[in-house]
C-alpha cells in the first residue's frame, strides 16, 4: 500500500516572506530616528514627556472602541501647554530650562488645568446632546400625531386600520 | 258557473260601486263599472256594460281577473278580426279599474243579443230536430272553428256554457271568449280529453286543434240531447271516460239520431290521431259518410287492483288513482304490489320490469344516494303506466307546456310553489319524456328549456329562483311586485315610469326594487344585467346599492323616460351607502351636496356616473392606500421613538463624545494658531 502524500505535505517547512527582513529593518530605521530626534530634541521631550502626562494617562483609562476621551483630553492639554512649549522653543532650549518650566506651579496648573477641561468637556457633552436629542423626538413626535390626525380628518378613521 | 275545476275558480271582484261614471278605453269605448253584466259574465271575469262612442255594433266589456295569467296573444290574434261564428274581439286595453283602483286588463266583445245558449251544464232543454240542429248549430260552430284556425287561435274554451246566439231570434250561435284565463282553465272535466282533464286546470297547456275538436263533440252532444252527457261527474266521470272510452261514458243511454252517431265517434274518440279534424267534419256535413271509427279500448286486467276502496282494471286507470291518493301511493309500488299486478293480471311484463327498476333505484338511494325519492319513484311508476298523462308529483299534474302558468297561477293566487320547484328539481320533467313511447325532436328543446329553468331554481337569490321562472315562462303575466301592481306592468318600457310612480306612495326608506322587480328585469330585458344583478346581490351594502342605481340607470339608458324625477328622489335617498363607499371625506361632502342637484334632474344614468366615477374611485382608492401607509408609517415612527431610548441614549453618548472631541481638538489648534501669530508679530 502506499504511503499517503498529506504526512509529508504536513512535514514541509512554510514557505518563507521576503517582506517579513524589509519590515523589521524599517521599524529598527524608525526607532533610530525617533531615538536619534529624541536626543536632537531632549528638553522639549523631557517636556512634553510630564505637560501631556493626562492625555495618556486619558489614553490608558479610556476602554473604548473610539478613543474619543484621550483627544478631548489631548486637545486641551496640548493648548494649555503650547505657550510654554513656545517659550522653550524660542528661550534657552535646555533641560534645565524644561525642568524650569515643570516646576513652575503656574505652568503646572495652566497645563492640567487644560487638561482637565478637556475632561470636563468629555463628560458634560454627551448629556447635553442626549437632553436635545429627546427634545428634538417630541418634536417629531407631536409633528407625526399632527399628521396622523389630519389624515383621520380626510380619510376618516379606517385609515388607522391595519387590515381591509 | 260550470262544474269541475272552473267550479272552483273564484271570481274575486267585487262588484262595482253604483253610479255611471264610466271609464274611456282607447278614446272610443265608454265602459261603466257601475252596470255589471251577471249573465255575460266568465267564470273569472266580469262582464260590464260599455259603447261604442262611435256608433256601431252593441258592445260590453270583459274585465279580466288580475290574479289570472292572460292568454295576450290569442287576444291580439282575435282583436278586430270579422268573426261570424265566434264571439267578436273588438278591441282591449289596460286601464284603471275604479273598482279595484289598479290597472288591469279590459276586453271588448260584440255583445250577443241573443244571450247564452245555456247558462248551466245542469240545465235541460227540448232538442233541435236533426235538420235545424245541423242548419242553426252544427254548421255555424263548424264555420267558427274554420274561422279560429284560420287565424292560428287554438280555443281551449269550448263548451256548452261558452255558446252565445248574436241575434235575438237566437239562430246564430258563436263560440264565447277564451282570452279570461290560461288555456282551458275554466273547462268542466266533462269538455276535456282523459290527458287533459286528468292535469290541474291550470296545467292543463296551450293544447292543440284536437282538444278543441274534442270539446267541440261533447259541446254538440250536449246541446244534440238537450241535457247533460253522461251519468257520473267529476272524477267518477273521468275514471268511466278511462274505463268505457269517452264516447261510451258520455253517450251511454241517451238517445239521438243514427245519423249523427259517425260524427260524434269521430270527435270524441280518445285517441288523438285518430280523432275528426275539421276538415273530417266539413266532409261529413258535405255528406261523405264514412265508416264509423271503433275506438282502442284500454287493455283491461284479468284481475282487478284494489287501491284506496276502488278496483282498478287499467295501467292509465292506476296512475291517475296513484295520483289522486298520493300519500297512500307510495305503500303498493315500493312493496312491489303494482309491479306483481302489471306482471300476472295485465300482462305488462316490459312495464313490470320497468317498475321494478325505479323500486329498485330508489331503494339504491336510501343507501347509497342517487337523488331518488319515494315520491320520485311513484312519479316515475306515473308516468310508465300512462306516458300520454300529465306529469304528476305530489298534488301537481301538469303537462310541461303549462309550466308557466302553473307558477302563475299558484304565484298570483297565493298557493304554494314549493311542489312544482321539486318536482322540477328533482328532475322529474326528464322523467316524462324519457316515458313517452315516441320520440318528438321537439323534446330535445323541451329538455334544454327544462334544465334551463332548474338553473334559476337552483339559485335562491333575488333575480333568479321562482320569480325568474314565472317570466321566463310566462310571456304575457305583469309584474307581480307590490309596488306596481296596480300599474300593470307587462312591458319592460313600462317598469321605470311605474316605479317612478310608485314614489310618491312608497316609503322613501324602503328599496325600489324586490325579487319579482329583478326577477323580471332579468327575464324581460334584453341587455346583459348579470354583473348589476350580483353587485345587488351582494351582501355590501354599499355594492348593492350601487347594483340596483347601475340596474335602474341602464334601464333608463336603454330605454327611457329621459326624466324620473320620483325614482330619483327615492334612489337618491339610498345612495348614502355609496357615498359612504369613498374614504375621503372632502370627496363625500362633494356628493353629497351634488346628489340633490342631480335628482332634480331626474337622470340616474348621470346619478350613477356622478356615484361611481371610474377615475375618481381609483384616485380615491389609490389615495386612502397611500393614506394608510403613511399613518402606519407615522405609527411606527412614533412607537420607535417612545420606546427606543437606549439607543438614542447610546447615540447620544457617541454624538456627544465626538462632538467633545471634535471641539477639543479645534480649541487646540486655534490657540496653537494665536501663539504663532502672536509670536511672529
Amino acid at each position: 500500500m502506499a504511503k499517503k502524500p498529506a504526512a509529508r505535505r504536513t512535514a514541509a517547512p512554510p514557505p518563507a516572506r521576503p517582506q517579513a527582513k524589509g519590515g523589521t529593518m524599517s521599524r529598527i530605521l524608525v526607532v533610530s530616528l525617533v531615538i536619534f530626534i529624541g536626543l536632537m530634541f531632549l528638553p522639549t521631550v523631557v517636556f512634553l514627556l510630564f505637560a501631556l502626562l493626562p492625555t495618556a494617562a486619558a489614553y490608558v483609562v479610556d476602554r473604548s472602541s473610539e478613543k474619543y476621551e484621550w483627544i478631548c483630553v489631548g486637545g486641551l492639554n496640548f493648548a494649555g501647554t503650547s505657550p510654554f512649549l513656545l517659550n522653550l522653543w524660542t528661550g534657552r532650549h535646555t533641560i534645565e530650562a524644561a525642568v524650569s518650566q515643570l516646576t513652575d506651579v503656574f505652568n503646572l496648573v495652566a497645563m492640567y488645568g487644560a487638561a482637565g477641561l478637556g475632561w470636563m468637556l468629555f463628560i458634560v457633552l454627551p448629556p447635553v446632546v442626549g437632553v436635545f436629542m429627546q427634545f428634538s423626538a417630541q418634536r417629531r413626535i407631536a409633528t407625526l400625531k399632527a399628521t396622523q390626525i389630519q389624515l383621520v380628518q380626510v380619510w376618516g378613521p379606517e385609515v388607522a386600520k391595519l387590515k381591509g | 258557473m260550470a262544474e269541475g275545476a272552473a267550479v272552483q275558480a273564484v271570481n274575486q271582484m267585487p262588484p262595482a260601486p253604483g253610479g255611471d261614471g264610466g271609464v274611456l278605453l282607447r278614446e272610443r269605448f265608454m265602459v261603466y263599472p257601475g252596470r255589471p253584466l251577471p249573465e255575460l259574465n266568465s267564470p273569472n271575469a266580469m262582464a260590464y256594460a260599455a259603447e261604442d262612442r262611435r256608433g256601431g255594433r252593441p258592445v260590453f266589456a270583459l274585465a279580466l281577473s288580475p290574479d289570472l295569467p292572460v292568454r295576450l296573444n290569442t287576444i291580439q290574434a282575435m282583436k278586430g278580426q270579422p268573426f261570424n261564428a265566434v264571439l267578436p274581439l273588438v278591441d282591449y286595453d289596460f286601464v284603471l279599474w275604479p273598482p279595484l283602483q289598479r290597472q288591469i286588463v279590459l276586453v271588448i266583445f260584440e255583445r250577443p243579443a241573443g244571450g247564452r245558449v245555456v247558462s248551466s251544464l245542469e240545465d235541460t232543454f227540448t232538442p233541435m230536430s236533426d235538420n235545424d240542429y245541423q242548419k242553426i248549430i252544427l254548421k255555424p260552430l263548424t264555420q267558427g272553428l274554420e274561422e279560429m284556425k284560420g287565424r292560428g287561435v287554438v280555443h281551449r274554451g269550448i263548451r256548452p256554457t261558452n255558446l252565445f246566439f248574436m241575434d235575438a231570434e237566437r239562430t246564430r250561435p258563436v263560440f264565447g271568449e277564451c282570452v279570461s284565463a290560461p288555456p282551458a282553465y275554466d273547462q268542466p272535466i266533462i269538455c276535456e280529453t282523459i290527458e287533459s282533464a286528468m292535469a290541474r286546470p291550470e296545467g292543463r297547456g296551450p293544447g292543440t286543434y284536437a282538444d278543441d275538436m274534442y270539446a267541440f263533440g261533447v259541446t254538440l252532444l250536449f246541446l244534440l240531447i238537450g241535457h247533460r252527457p253522461g251519468s257520473a261527474k267529476g272524477n267518477e266521470l273521468l275514471r268511466a271516460k278511462i274505463t268505457a272510452g269517452s264516447f261510451a261514458a258520455l253517450t251511454g243511454e241517451a238517445r239521438f239520431s243514427l245519423g249523427m252517431i259517425e260524427v260524434l265517434r269521430g270527435l270524441l274518440i280518445d285517441t288523438p290521431e285518430m280523432r275528426w279534424d275539421l276538415d273530417g267534419v266539413k266532409m261529413w256535413l258535405a255528406g261523405r259518410r264514412l265508416s264509423p271509427l271503433l275506438a282502442k279500448p284500454e287493455k283491461r286486467a284479468q284481475r282487478p287492483f284494489r287501491f284506496c276502496g276502488a278496483e282498478v282494471v287499467s295501467r292509465r286507470e292506476l296512475a291517475h288513482m296513484l295520483a289522486a291518493n298520493w300519500e297512500q301511493a307510495a305503500g303498493p309500488v315500493m312493496d312491489g304490489q303494482v309491479e306483481v299486478w302489471l306482471r300476472r293480471s295485465l300482462d305488462e311484463k316490459a312495464l313490470a320490469e320497468a317498475v321494478a327498476d325505479q323500486v329498485r333505484a330508489a331503494s339504491f338511494s336510501a343507501s347509497g344516494g342517487n337523488g331518488q325519492t319515494t315520491d320520485t319513484v311513484v312519479a316515475r311508476v306515473c308516468m310508465l303506466l300512462d306516458p300520454h298523462g300529465p306529469l304528476r308529483y305530489k298534488s301537481a299534474s301538469f303537462f310541461l307546456d303549462a309550466l308557466g302558468p302553473m307558477l302563475a297561477v299558484a304565484t298570483m293566487r297565493q298557493k304554494d310553489v314549493r311542489i312544482i320547484a321539486e318536482c322540477i328539481l328533482r328532475e322529474v320533467p326528464e322523467g316524462w319524456l324519457e316515458a313517452q313511447p315516441a320520440f318528438d325532436p321537439a323534446f330535445v328543446q323541451t329538455m334544454a328549456h327544462v334544465k334551463t329553468i332548474r338553473g334559476y331554481l337552483r339559485q335562491s337569490q333575488p333575480g333568479f329562483g321562482v320569480e325568474r321562472c314565472l317570466y321566463e315562462l310566462n310571456e304575457s303575466l305583469p309584474c307581480l311586485s307590490p309596488l306596481v301592481l296596480s300599474d300593470y306592468v307587462l312591458d319592460i318600457e313600462d317598469l321605470l315610469p311605474a316605479l317612478d310612480a310608485a314614489a310618491k306612495r312608497m316609503d322613501g326608506k324602503s328599496w325600489p326594487a324586490d325579487r319579482h322587480i329583478i326577477a323580471f328585469v332579468a327575464a324581460r330585458f334584453n341587455f346583459d344585467v348579470d354583473k348589476q344583478i350580483n353587485a345587488l346581490n351582494s351582501t355590501q351594502a354599499d355594492t348593492s346599492a350601487l347594483g340596483l342605481l347601475s340596474l335602474l340607470a341602464v334601464l333608463q339608458w336603454r330605454l327611457g323616460p329621459e326624466v324620473l324625477h320620483g325614482l330619483s328622489g327615492w334612489i337618491g335617498g339610498l345612495v348614502g351607502p355609496i357615498i359612504s363607499s369613498y374614504h375621503n371625506r372632502d370627496v363625500r361632502r362633494r356628493l353629497e351636496r351634488e346628489v340633490p342637484k342631480l335628482v332634480r334632474k331626474g337622470s340616474l344614468p348621470d346619478l350613477y356616473n356622478t356615484l361611481d366615477d371610474v377615475e375618481e374611485r381609483q384616485k380615491d382608492l389609490d389615495g386612502f392606500a397611500w393614506a394608510k401607509a403613511e399613518y402606519a408609517g407615522a405609527d411606527q415612527e412614533i412607537l420607535d421613538l417612545e420606546n427606543d431610548t437606549t439607543t438614542r441614549d447610546a447615540q447620544a453618548q457617541r454624538v456627544g463624545q465626538q462632538t467633545a472631541a471634535i471641539m477639543s481638538v479645534m480649541i487646540g489648534l486655534i490657540t496653537i494658531c494665536v501663539l504663532l501669530a502672536m509670536q511672529l508679530w
